[in-house]
């Protein structure tokens, strides 16, 4: 299954995806008009990576900014790998917040309340 | 302070002249400085009536950034930008930066999914305001929306306001968890983040325009302690 990778601009996300090793990460802004264009292929590959995934996942999150329609489709990326986890499969999502910056600490605790698989916020 | 007002038409494409004036006049006085900018038409045209607190009083509020005309994508990327560069220029706090532009996109972006068709109205279908008052912050916005469609909001608004901060957490987590895919955002997920950031510091006011037309007038205050 060949990575997924894709470079970031002012309104989205620079994304790394790799199958082999389970490590994945978002970072920077996620704030575009339009998220299905952005995300739907991600799912794509989200879909087909469950089918033979790693025996680690970990999701690396690191976003400046992210607007509603992305929150939406990161919470059905979480959910993809809740599929997992509930497999047997470790999974865990690390939630990277710039100290003092509340709000992006808030974000973190609203997907760790709704999620069920590991979600560690982590100061940087 | 140096205060800049450009009152003539505001097109897209003279997007790199004010960036380039700006990294200049940035050049001369230094990053430090305060610089009020205010791009529309004609600011007395603004129409700042009906809110109880929420008015910009000109003579005491500084703005940081304005803007009157249709609201194009590559204006409200525009606006973003603007007001990010402005606001970390004279603001030195990063959370409040961060939050003030997490509400501009909220709001933005809602406008742009939820608003009128723009292309069909005229220049004055969009109004914005980010202004400076004492140490916090307003942002008022003025878009027109399908009369039909009044009711919902307010009734949306009323019941999200009327919330404490726990239940408005609660909705707020129950409304992304349950909420499903919409392109448009849909379930108020937009609004009820705004008033989650603003601590419910909101206002609003709609005005019937015609029959089918109405003035949707929203102000968020973003309170830095």
């Amino acid at each position: 299954m060949k990575n997924f990778y894709m470079e970031g601009s002012d309104k989205t996300p620079s994304i790394k995806l790799d199958a082999e090793s389970g490590e994945m990460e978002f970072s920077g802004k996620s704030i575009p008009e339009n998220s299905a264009d952005l995300y739907e292929p991600v799912m794509e590959w989200i879909d087909n990576y469950i089918k033979a995934p790693a025996e680690n996942t970990i999701f690396v999150v690191k976003l400046e900014y992210f607007n509603t329609s992305s929150s939406k489709y990161l919470l059905e990326i979480f959910r993809r790998f809740e599929e997992l986890f509930r497999t047997g499969k470790k999974v865990a999502v690390q939630w990277y917040y710039e100290l003092e910056d509340e709000d992006m600490q808030e974000s973190g605790d609203d997907f760790r309340d709704i999620l069920k698989i590991p979600v560690e916020l982590i100061v940087y | 302070m140096l205060q800049l007002n450009y009152c003539s038409p505001f097109f897209v494409s003279e997007k790199e002249k004010i960036l380039t004036k700006m990294s200049f006049i940035e050049e001369i006085i230094g990053p430090n400085q305060e610089i009020l900018l205010s791009l529309a038409w004609n600011r007395s045209n603004f129409l700042m009536s009906g809110f109880t607190e929420m008015e910009l009083n000109k003579r005491s509020d500084k703005i940081v950034f304005s803007y009157m005309g249709k609201p194009t994508h590559e204006m409200i990327d525009l606006i973003l930008e603007m007001s990010e560069t402005k606001l970390r220029i004279i603001e030195s706090n990063s959370t409040i930066v961060k939050r003030i532009v997490n509400v501009l996109i909220e709001i933005l972006q809602n406008i742009f999914n939820h608003g009128e068709d723009f292309s069909v109205v005229d220049h004055q279908s969009f109004k914005f305001f980010l202004f400076k008052r004492g140490d916090d912050y307003f942002i008022i916005t003025e878009n027109f929306i399908k009369t039909k469609e009044v009711n919902n909001l307010i009734s949306k608004l009323d019941g999200y306001l009327s919330m404490s901060d726990e239940d408005i957490t609660r909705t707020y987590r129950k409304t992304l968890d349950n909420g499903g895919f919409s392109i448009k955002g849909g379930a108020g997920l937009g609004l009820i983040n705004i008033i989650r950031k603003s601590n419910g510091n909101l206002e609003y006011k709609f005005s019937k325009v015609d029959k089918e037309n109405s003035m949707f007038r929203l102000g968020v205050q973003i309170k830095v302690e």
